[in-house]
């Protein structure tokens, strides 16, 4: 099992989006995924489920998230309430708290075949304050401290332990805080969703400084603490998987002026990334790809240009845009009702199009299989 | 010049691990302050904690000192093998009856894996009475001429990281002692007589003081078990 994280220090990249339909194409291709939404935006998670059915599940949480212990004293409650999906933020909480570690892990939300979720959760902040407060903590070896940070990794551990992921997909904030410091330095890798602007190579540089930074931090943690307690850490720090472009206005010009059929003003920023990776993020951090590998966006230009609105039409039906014509299509037949209450309509002369993007998302999800064989 | 930059290198590396020690200093440090055991609200073991990082320019006249003519015995390697007070942690306290429980703690501290012994626990004695309280708890004593009485732990954590720090147990009444030593025998050994006989009074007049407090609160613990 590996942990991967999506990452980018700017928003509204289309991150969530990436990571949803990866984690749609991986599970087609045969691999068992879970995906965890640990941006508090929880884009992932809506595009997943329905509005109403997360609030449902926050709506039971609410006196847990308020103060734990108390709401569990209600042992018939409490069981009803873990027998059922529960956010990340739910899982995190008895560490938050302090108290004793879960017995039992609630089921993740099914969303297909081979694919599923823990949702995310508005109130994830409150676990990072913890995790801040605590933090110095960990240089001495202190128990909770080294459980508040490890928790997000030994989350994943469980859940995979139970049901037998090949991988996990962590979606992040934008921020380069303490939260998303104790994710990324504990998952195994990490993917750059970008667009072709200037926000990206500062994003990178970001990432890249900030790696350096994180990695003295837990290198001198592990240079104090006990052979015993290093082992709930990974053994190797986090590697950079590689850079996506993604959402691009498609330059349509025969002959494309550039490789990738973008913009000029676009490519002259897409240009420039491989130099930024190679100065900010160390050598030793970019796991074994080779120059060129690390230097070519995952997948080529596979999903690099813009789905205009496709992925919110995907959003809608909760479902990856290729399947969006066959979702579509059983909505019309059983439930037209429901279609005409989120006033969706989809013209049957794109479904060819809709299905083709399927077939990127599978180039796209090879080539990142291929670079995690590196880890 | 091969000597400047043996020893030039050596604070470097000194200089790079700084933060490391500050932080499993601060580790050593909050150990001790916040152990529950030892710091019981009502009347607490410990009386104080003093903590100390050496300064890089002290180091640097340590390692000239240590120099064997132009043998170097200190290197990069094994500065922490060769100099064990790096980084260190004093803790006070107010009579030697109080000592067994601070011992303990931190031989359950070692027991739990977080800490190794890098050399075995060692007392410094003069006294018969104390030796046999220090024998029975299994830790070796060492007279030395200046009667200097304190006992001394050097711990490490317990991974293959060479970093340690040197933990000294003593009394208040100990402490005062090794105050006024330090004042006049740092950084140069006194040559008057007539002040190092005058510190060796001192030696046992504040063991005489430690033992003095230890009756007074045997026999005002027995006075209460009577009432």
């Amino acid at each position: 099992m590996k942990i991967i994280s999506l990452f980018n220090n700017k928003g509204g990249v289309g991150k969530s989006t990436l990571g949803f339909h990866l984690g749609h194409a991986l599970s087609e291709l045969g691999h068992k995924i879970l995906f965890v939404d640990l941006d508090p935006q929880c884009n992932l998670t809506i595009s997943g489920l329905e509005k109403e059915q997360l609030h449902k599940i926050w709506e039971e949480e609410d006196p847990y998230i308020d103060d734990y212990e108390s709401a569990s004293k209600n042992i018939t409650k409490y069981n009803e309430v873990i027998s059922k999906p529960r956010s990340i933020h739910f899982l995190l909480k008895p560490t938050e708290d302090g108290l004793n570690e879960l017995e039992k892990h609630s089921k993740p939300l099914n969303l297909a075949p081979n694919l599923d979720l823990i949702p995310g959760r508005l109130s994830i902040h409150k676990f990072e304050n913890k995790i801040a407060e605590r933090w110095s903590g960990a240089y001495q070896g202190d128990n909770l401290a080294l459980r508040t940070i490890t928790n997000v990794r030994s989350i994943c551990e469980k859940y995979s332990e139970k049901y037998k992921y090949d991988f996990v997909l962590i979606d992040t904030s934008p921020s380069l805080g303490i939260l998303n410091k104790t994710i990324i330095s504990t998952v195994d890798g990490f993917i750059v969703p970008a667009q072709p602007d200037m926000f990206s190579l500062y994003g990178i540089r970001n990432i890249g400084n900030s790696l350096e930074l994180w990695q003295r931090e837990f290198t001198t943690i592990y240079s104090l603490i006990s052979i015993e307690k290093r082992k709930k850490f990974p053994n190797k720090f986090v590697q950079f998987l590689g850079y996506t472009i993604y959402n691009a206005k498609k330059y349509q010009k025969d002959p494309p002026n550039n490789k990738y059929n973008l913009a000029q003003a676009h490519y002259y920023y897409v240009e420039q990334i491989p130099g930024v990776i190679k100065e900010f993020i160390k050598k030793d951090n970019r796991s074994n790809l080779k120059a060129e590998i690390m230097e070519a966006p995952i997948g080529g230009d596979a999903v690099m240009h813009t789905h205009n609105t496709f992925p919110s039409v995907a959003q809608a039906l909760k479902c990856p845009m290729w399947k969006v014509p066959d979702v579509y299509s059983a909505l019309l037949k059983n439930d037209p009702g429901y279609l005409k209450e989120i006033e969706l309509e989809v013209n049957h002369g794109s479904f060819g199009k809709y299905k083709a993007t399927k077939l990127q998302y599978e180039i796209f999800a090879k080539d990142l299989l291929k670079r995690m064989g590196s880890l | 010049m091969e000597k400047e930059n043996n020893i030039q290198e050596i604070i470097e590396y000194y200089e790079v691990k700084r933060f490391e020690l500050e932080q499993f200093l601060a580790g050593v440090q909050t150990f001790f302050e916040r152990h529950p055991v030892l710091n019981s609200k009502s009347f607490p073991i410990i009386h104080s904690i003093k903590s100390r990082f050496k300064d890089p320019d002290h180091l640097k006249v340590k390692i000239v000192r240590k120099f064997d003519g132009n043998h170097q015995i200190i290197n990069k390697n094994n500065l922490f093998e060769k100099i064990n007070d790096l980084i260190g942690v004093r803790v006070l306290h107010l009579y030697h009856d109080q000592f067994p429980a601070i011992h303990a703690e931190i031989l359950k501290k070692i027991e739990s894996g977080d800490w190794n012994f890098v050399d075995s626990p060692k007392a410094f004695t003069w006294d018969p009475e104390s030796k046999k309280q220090y024998d029975d708890l299994k830790i070796i004593t060492e007279i030395r001429d200046t009667f200097y009485t304190s006992v001394h732990y050097v711990i490490k954590p317990n991974n293959n990281n060479p970093v340690c720090c040197e933990i000294q147990v003593r009394t208040l009444f100990e402490e005062i002692w090794g105050e006024i030593d330090h004042t006049i025998n740092y950084p140069q050994p006194t040559t008057e007589i007539a002040c190092s006989e005058q510190l060796r009074v001192l030696s046992k007049l504040v063991s005489t003081g430690t033992r003095l407090a230890d009756s007074i609160f045997r026999t005002h613990a027995h006075y209460r078990n009577n009432k």
